[in-house]
C-alpha cells in the first residue's frame, strides 16, 4: 500500500498543523490558518502589501512504502491571481514561526515553478511517516494596482518519487 | 474518481506494478517506482465563491421583480460556481533501464531519457 500523504500547514510558535490537502490556504495579515474575512490583505495607496508567511510540508501519515525520494512543488506556471497580485515561494529545512513579510528578498515567483523546473522539497530518501522535506514558504503581495476582492484560486502540484 | 496508487512487488526476480487495471512487468535490472502528486491545493473556500454572489442576488432580489423561475435560475447558477472538485491525486508508474525511462498512468505510456519528469 502507498503512503499516505497529506499537506499540512504550520501556525504559531509550536507549529501546530491544519490539514490543508482539501482545503484552502488563505493569505492573510495573521498566522492563522482559519478561512475567514479576518486580518485580510488591504490593497495600498502606494508600495506593496506583504501577507504572512505561510508555511506548508508534506506530512505521511499512513500506508506502507520503502522511501519517497525527489520531493518537489510546482505551479501550472500562469498566474490567474490578477494584476498588482503576487505569489512567492522559497523551500526552509527548519520551521520559525510565521511572520508579516517585508520583501521578496530570498523568494522566487511560484509561477517560475513549473513542472518542467519546480522547486525541490528534498531529495530525501524520507522513510517512515510523519513531517517529511523542507517547508514550502509561501507569501503573498498586493501593489496598490491590484484590483479589490477575492483573487481566483491557484493550483498548487506537490509530487515525489515513491518506493 | 481518485487515481488508484500502483502497488509494487518482488517476485521471481521480477519488478511488477499494478493498479488493478494495469500490470507492468520490469526485467533485466530494470526499476519500478511511482511517481505520485497532489494538484490543485490552494482552491478557493465556498464562502470566497458564494458571499459575494449571494449578497448581489440579495441585492436584486429586494430591487427587481424576480419571477420565481428568474429566482430559482439564478440561484442554481450560483450553486454551480462552488468548486465541489477535490484535489486531484495522480499515479504513475515509471520504469527505468539502461537511462530509458517509460511513464505510464495505465492509460497514456511515455518513453523518454527524461528522469525529472512531472505528472
Amino acid at each position: 500500500m502507498a503512503a499516505t500523504v497529506t499537506i499540512v500547514e504550520k501556525n504559531g510558535a509550536g507549529a501546530t498543523e491544519t490539514d490543508k490537502t482539501s482545503g484552502t490556504i488563505r493569505f492573510k495579515n495573521a498566522d492563522d490558518s482559519t478561512v475567514d474575512l479576518n486580518d485580510p490583505l488591504v490593497k495600498p495607496s502606494s508600495g506593496t502589501e506583504y501577507s504572512f508567511e505561510k508555511w506548508l510540508q508534506m506530512k505521511v501519515t499512513g500506508g506502507s512504502y520503502s522511501q519517497i525520494t525527489d520531493l518537489v512543488a510546482y505551479s501550472d506556471g500562469s498566474s490567474g491571481l490578477g494584476t498588482g497580485v503576487g505569489l512567492f515561494a522559497k523551500a526552509v529545512t527548519t520551521f520559525a514561526q510565521p511572520a508579516e513579510a517585508t520583501a521578496t528578498t530570498g523568494y522566487t515567483s511560484f509561477f517560475s515553478y513549473t513542472s518542467g523546473s519546480p522547486l525541490s522539497l528534498g531529495a530525501g530518501p524520507f522513510t517512515s511517516t510523519g513531517l517529511k522535506g523542507d517547508h514550502l514558504v509561501m507569501i503573498m503581495t498586493v501593489d496598490n494596482t491590484a484590483s479589490g476582492g477575492v483573487t481566483p484560486s491557484e493550483t498548487l502540484t506537490l509530487a515525489w518519487s515513491e518506493i | 474518481m481518485d487515481a488508484i496508487p500502483f502497488e509494487i512487488i518482488r517476485q521471481n526476480g521480477l519488478e511488477i506494478a499494478s493498479n488493478g487495471s494495469v500490470r507492468v512487468i520490469a526485467e533485466n535490472g530494470a526499476k519500478i517506482k511511482r511517481l505520485r502528486a497532489i494538484k490543485g491545493i490552494m482552491k478557493l473556500s465556498p464562502a470566497d465563491v458564494l458571499l459575494p454572489k449571494v449578497n448581489e442576488f440579495a441585492g436584486r432580489l429586494l430591487n427587481e421583480q424576480m419571477t420565481a423561475q428568474q429566482a430559482v435560475g439564478e440561484l442554481l447558477a450560483i450553486a454551480g460556481m462552488v468548486p465541489t472538485k477535490e484535489p486531484e491525486k495522480v499515479e504513475w508508474a515509471v520504469i527505468e533501464l539502461d537511462g530509458v525511462f517509460v511513464y505510464t498512468d495505465g492509460k497514456t505510456t511515455l518513453v523518454t531519457k527524461n528522469p525529472g519528469l512531472q505528472p
